[in-house]
């Protein structure tokens, strides 16, 4: 007679597929009662306990026999399912399998979607985009006052404006005449117009002029006592008063114009009273 | 890579499950000359106390005392094994209920997950 071998330390209970693994061993004892092979190695094993002992007594109980018979068959046929058990543990193993395959591509497909969100959170968002785009644009259309300071004082011919210059006005509308071109042309339109009158009165003017050049010899013919030193000095007033009244011509513009004017006169009145002699006398017209 | 290794070596637990049923089956059934079924063995045993009688030493206790030790260790087995107690606890039709219903779950699984496939695909 053999002996089983010595239970395999590989049937732990740490490596068990099933919620055995939480069970107390209370629990596990209430639900082995209830296991059929169980019932039946129990029910043998005391029935041939009993059986033994009733021989060993010389008291031998027949009906034991039959409850022996009658285990040993129930314990067979229990047995005999075991092939069954065998092909539900395969299909349950093999469930298992299918179960866990699917239950990770379900988890990768899950962790990719889960970036994918993570990775389009951390994209801007299109409107937010769209509406920097826009802003940025307008930023680009409007050009900085400071830059176009900067340009205009690079082009400008003064650092600072001009004390007449009047803020409300724009343009070169804010001096007090007209631009030089505007005046020239002014003129030579009016001279167009004014034609005739204007030579008419050039041809008389050179024949007063005549008149008054021969009345002057004459008074200079009679007046004898001028020296050629004093003419030398008259000669050299007129040259200056003729030289300043082309000056006025290019008038140069001034802050106080007039007070300069005056100011030029008073510092050399013996010139201006020169001049009015010399050249231009408003009794003669 | 040992770990690997040592996972190949190690047993499942479908087939640590399925060792403990194989062991019961060979421990209960006749699986050499020498490993008999009961009823023989005992047929044997009260044959040779009938045939001598007065033998002190031919005791049924001590013929049978196989036959205990190995629905002993039957039952240790069992008892060590919860997976093994969870799975011969049920009935085989009771298993069959429960593996179409989880052939059914597994179904309804695979449908969502190729669903979801095919409107990550069209996305």
């Amino acid at each position: 007679m053999s002996t089983p071998g010595p239970v395999p330390s590989s049937t732990s209970v740490a490596t068990l597929p099933f919620s055995a693994q939480d069970k107390t061993q209370e629990q596990v004892s209430e639900e082995l009662q209830s296991v059929g092979i169980y019932q039946d190695l129990e029910r043998y094993e005391e029935t041939i306990q009993q059986l033994s002992k009733s021989v060993d007594t010389f008291k031998p109980d027949l009906s034991l026999i039959d409850k022996v018979i009658e285990c040993d068959k129930k314990l067979y046929e229990t047995l005999e399912e075991f092939d069954e058990y065998y092909k539900i543990e395969e299909e349950l193993s093999r469930l298992d399998k299918e179960q866990k395959n699917i239950d990770n591509k379900t988890r990768e497909i899950l962790e990719t979607l889960n970036t994918c969100y993570n990775s389009l959170n951390e994209l801007p968002m299109l409107e937010q985009v769209e509406f920097e785009q826009k802003v940025m644009l307008k930023q680009r259309e409007k050009i900085h006052s400071k830059v176009v300071l900067d340009y205009a004082m690079k082009l400008a011919k003064f650092t600072r404006f001009p004390p007449t210059f009047d803020k409300s006005m724009i343009g070169p509308n804010n001096f007090i005449w007209p631009a030089e071109d505007s005046l020239r042309k002014g003129m030579l339109a009016m001279a167009s117009l004014k034609k005739k009158e204007l030579l008419l009165d050039a041809l008389d003017e050179d024949n007063v002029n005549n008149d008054n050049n021969t009345s002057k010899i004459d008074e200079m013919r009679n007046t004898n006592e001028d020296s050629v030193d004093d003419r030398f000095n008259n000669k050299e007033q007129v040259q200056d008063a003729t030289e300043d009244t082309e000056r006025r011509g290019s008038f140069e513009f001034t802050a106080n114009g007039k007070e300069d004017s005056e100011t030029k006169s008073e510092e050399n009145p013996d010139l201006e009273l020169d001049l009015d002699l010399d050249l231009f006398n408003p009794d003669e017209f | 890579m040992t770990g690997d290794t040592e996972k190949e070596q190690e047993p499942s637990s479908g087939e640590q499950q399925l060792n403990v049923l194989k062991r019961i089956h060979e421990i209960l059934t006749k699986h050499s000359s020498t490993q008999t079924e009961f009823i023989p063995l005992l047929y044997h045993s009260l044959k040779q106390i009938s045939k001598h009688p007065n033998n002190s030493s031919n005791s049924l206790d001590a013929a049978t005392s196989s036959i205990r030790h190995r629905l002993k260790t039957a039952k240790t087995l069992l008892q060590q094994d919860p997976a093994a107690i969870e799975l011969v606890s049920k009935t085989p039709e009771q298993w069959q209920l429960h593996i179409q219903e989880k052939k059914i779950e597994l179904e309804k699984k695979t449908k969502h997950l190729q669903r979801l496939r095919e409107s990550i695909q069209k996305q």
